[in-house]
């Protein structure tokens, strides 16, 4: 069994179409904060998903600010022009922010920051050994190689 | 002679059509013996602010211990994940390209004897950072120069590259206008022009006789820019004022489906308006060969491939003035279609089309499909890069 490890659901199409072209349909586990993102992606592939829940750590908010951009870009291109001019007066404002250090990186991605991402999958290979692991956000790459030279399993960036 | 090709445009899984432009002219320089390998940097998105040293550090560690686990290697091509923070604009994209790319090369070596980079900014710059003494090709191609030229680093940047390749070449002259603009006569004395292929080996001409103009077709991204919504309004004016059974077809996606679907169902056209999604290349012949005439109603293109495939099967083009139509095309408009000015509205854009079709006499198809065999066919294209990558190599 395979797990595909993607806390940003950002590649989240990427991801889909990746396990979807795989020869011999194999089984993947999605690790992800945002379980909404693969709502709408082609569901050809062999996957299941488990939402990751790290608590106190601020991928929580990473899932939350990812579902209500996609609500908003669902609304906004639902069809009204009124939808449309939102949607272009978002973009001039992220535009203007562009280059500037507004917001400010929060997310802790050394191996003890995703603790409870490596803890996920020490449960998950305990049920069923994990033959590989793709990785599709590289913040999670730090996190799973220390999980993977810990129980000698392979890791990929696709 | 062994070429490398870095482009962020390349067809993938995810977007199998995205750089099929890029992949053809790959295939045309092979053609004539030349061995290839390609590396498209890929976007990774990451958060505001610097990538952590540990992220890379990681990239390093995996790299070290085993190329492609990092580095997907598939044939000749090689993709290379690049963590571009959000909103770093086009010198985050170039940064994280020059980072990756050395990452890439230090682990998997390449053995070229030229480098050729697809687009000045973000990919040229982050070549001629991991490569500055090599023999370097730039081609730009991209729509969205004014972004970068209004980034006032990503435009010193962009300016270093077009001085240090080694030969630099535009699609169209329209481009070349656009840098001469920005940076003066001089300064791009040195850029040539080199089209885009349009293979032609799969689009069959046909003479149409007098064609009836009730089968419109629109190939292209269902965004405003590309002018969609002008198109189906001046649809819908010239199905309710000229050609009641009139129908348009289009092939492609993007977010402006569902307005499409609903203004054409509001409208009362919804049956007449066929949006079939996006299609492989293959099937483009086929779409082009039921179809009367391809409107295009983008204010900007730098090429426009898909106006030079219909010209190619025999279609006319109705086209705005947008840079790209009349570059590439705008020498056989009498014979081809019509190119209108970007203000005309979807009246006249309708009223337009119907004094073409009352006219069919002046349109001369088989003009179209000489000049675009001549212009842009792989061998064409090919043969000017090969003169310029052996200049460079011999300089």
């Amino acid at each position: 069994m395979n797990v595909a490890v993607i806390t940003r659901s950002l590649r989240a199409a990427a991801c889909v179409e990746y396990m979807a072209s795989a020869s011999g349909s194999p089984r993947y586990i999605i690790l992800t904060a945002d379980p909404g993102a693969f709502d709408s992606e082609r569901q050809t592939a062999n996957f299941e998903i488990m939402r990751l829940s790290p608590g106190s750590l601020p991928i929580d908010r990473i899932g939350l600010v990812m579902a209500t951009r996609r609500k908003f870009l669902r609304w906004a291109r639902s069809g009204s022009r009124f939808g449309e001019l939102v949607e272009s007066a978002a973009r001039r404002v992220k535009a203007l922010l562009r280059g500037g250090s507004v917001l400010k990186p929060v997310d802790d991605v050394s191996p003890a920051g995703r603790r409870p991402l490596y803890d996920r999958l020490v449960e998950i290979n305990s049920d069923e050994p994990i033959e590989q692991i793709f990785v599709f956000d590289l913040f999670d790459l730090p996190a799973v190689l220390a999980f993977g030279g810990d129980f000698d399993i392979n890791v990929v960036v696709r | 002679m062994r070429v490398d090709v870095v482009t962020p445009w390349y067809p993938n899984r995810h977007s199998p059509y995205s750089g099929t432009f890029v992949e053809k002219t790959i295939a045309a320089v092979q053609e004539i013996g030349a061995t290839v390998e390609v590396e498209v940097p890929t976007i990774y998105p990451a958060p505001t602010g610097p990538v952590p040293v540990i992220v890379k550090e990681a990239m390093e560690q995996l790299a070290g211990a085993d190329p492609e686990a990092l580095f997907e290697v598939v044939g000749n091509t090689t993709w290379i994940p690049s963590p571009v923070p959000s909103l770093s604009g086009p010198m985050g994209r170039a940064r994280a390209f020059a980072e990756s790319l050395a990452l890439k090369r230090q682990f998997l070596p390449t053995s070229s004897d030229i480098t050729h980079a697809h687009l000045g900014m973000p990919t040229g710059w982050a070549v001629r950072q991991v490569v500055p003494h090599s023999p370097l090709v730039v081609t730009e191609h991209q729509s969205t120069l004014s972004d970068v030229f209004r980034d006032e680093l990503a435009r010193a940047a962009y300016l270093e590259t077009l001085r240090s390749a080694n030969a630099f070449i535009c699609v169209s002259d329209f481009l070349l206008d656009q840098l001469r603009a920005e940076f003066g006569d001089e300064t791009v004395a040195k850029v040539e022009i080199v089209p885009n292929v349009v293979d032609t080996t799969n689009i069959q001409f046909r003479h149409r006789g007098t064609p009836e103009f009730e089968s419109w077709i629109y190939i292209g991204g269902l965004t405003e820019k590309k002018g969609v919504i002008k198109l189906l309004k001046s649809f819908w004016e010239y199905n309710r004022q000229f050609a009641p059974r009139s129908t348009l077809t289009i092939v492609g996606d993007g977010p402006l489906r569902t307005w499409v679907e609903k203004f054409a169902y509001s409208k009362g056209v919804g049956d007449s308006v066929d949006l079939v999604g996006p299609q492989p290349h293959s099937r483009i012949n086929e779409y082009l060969q039921s179809a009367d005439v391809l409107v295009h109603l983008s204010e900007f293109e730098t090429f426009g491939i898909s106006s030079l495939e219909a010209i190619a099967a025999g279609l006319p083009v109705v086209a705005l003035r947008n840079g790209g139509a009349e570059s590439t095309w705008g020498d056989v408009e009498k014979s081809s279609g019509m190119i209108l000015g970007k203000d005309v509205d979807p009246g006249a854009i309708a009223t337009e089309i119907a004094r073409l079709r009352s006219e069919p006499s002046r349109l001369d198809p088989l003009v179209g499909r000489a000049m675009v065999e001549k212009r842009y066919s792989p061998q064409s294209v090919g043969t000017a890069l090969m003169t310029i990558y052996e200049r460079c190599l011999a300089a």
